[in-house]
């Protein structure tokens, strides 16, 4: 049975799915990379954007989300914290 | 009166370096688990940074407990190995009986804290409150019943080795089995802390047996900040 995603984990997804994409990413590409639904997709991209941690550019008519500093800190202490639950096992 | 030192002479402060070291792995331990609470939200992480913070006071209470021990006693170390401190000024003693129950105190406030934790009790409230009964007993009945302390710390810690070991045997994870080494160090020097009165060698072997489990806390706090 697969686990309910956290608010924090599902943003996780999106800012890893950016950073694997070379830190720009087309809307949908991060919707079917991070396995949302449109409707979620819009919700917790205004949260990444209202926080900084992406910006949106526009480039020959299409619409790029670029991750910034604060998206790549965000992802490197996810991760950090993730090694802490799995080292205590907590 | 309490008995007061349990070490062989020549480990008098070696003791107190094992105990500083110790403090500084809990503290380190205690700021990644607020550090982890503050970015998840998640509650708790912050009984986790409380626990090992408690634990850290422990080892700072037990550190100075040895430094004015072992200091107010060097004018009467020719009585013998196992000094019991009737020649120290009753301020001092008193100093030292309030530092030895502080020690006891946060070091079975911080390991329940942490018990709690990893069984996740759904009747957590309850647990709380035996758990703080029984801390409250294990601490100040420390001077009529002798090794109390030692005894339900011992206790605690196995249960916690428990958890970490049936965590091995389900998911084979290797990061576990090194939990369990370090938990069951600590449990193993509790047991030794027990033997102290029937030699000073017991007390030089249960601090090794605590440094080791700290020792493999580090390593795994290691993991959580390294690169890879």
């Amino acid at each position: 049975m697969s686990v309910r995603r956290t608010k924090i984990e599902i943003i996780n997804d999106m800012l890893s799915s950016i950073q694997t994409k070379g830190g720009r990413i087309k809307p949908t590409h991060l919707m079917y990379k991070a396995n949302l639904s449109h409707k979620l997709l819009n919700t917790y991209l205004d949260d990444l954007l209202r926080n900084e941690m992406v910006k949106e550019v526009r480039q020959k008519n299409y619409k790029y989300l670029i991750i910034t500093d604060k998206g790549h800190d965000f992802v490197n202490e996810f991760r950090r914290v993730k090694k802490f639950q799995e080292s205590f096992g907590i | 009166m309490i008995r007061l030192v349990f070490s062989p002479d020549w480990f008098f402060n070696i003791d107190s370096l094992f105990e500083f070291f110790s403090l500084i792995v809990t503290v380190l331990i205690s700021l990644q688990a607020f550090r982890t609470w503050k970015f998840t939200g998640e509650k708790k992480y912050r009984i986790v940074g409380l626990s090992f913070a408690s634990i850290s006071l422990s080892l700072l209470f037990k550190a100075l407990t040895n430094v004015t021990v072992y200091n107010s006693q060097t004018v009467e170390r020719t009585i013998g190995r196992f000094i019991v401190t009737y020649h120290t000024s009753y301020q001092i003693y008193l100093f030292i009986v309030v530092l030895i129950v502080l020690y006891r105190l946060f070091f079975l406030l911080g390991i329940w804290g942490f018990f709690n934790i990893v069984y996740q009790s759904k009747d957590r409230h309850q647990l709380w409150v035996t758990g703080i009964l029984l801390v409250t007993i294990a601490t100040f009945l420390e001077t009529e019943t002798l090794f109390m302390f030692h005894i339900i710390a011992a206790v605690i810690l196995g249960f916690i080795v428990k958890y970490y070991l049936s965590i091995c045997t389900t998911r084979k994870d290797r990061c576990m089995k090194k939990m369990a080494m370090a938990f069951s160090l600590l449990l193993l020097s509790q047991i030794s802390y027990i033997f102290t009165s029937l030699s000073a060698e017991m007390y030089v072997v249960a601090e090794a047996f605590q440094l080791l489990g700290f020792i493999f806390l580090l390593v795994q706090y290691y993991k959580t900040v390294s690169k890879k």
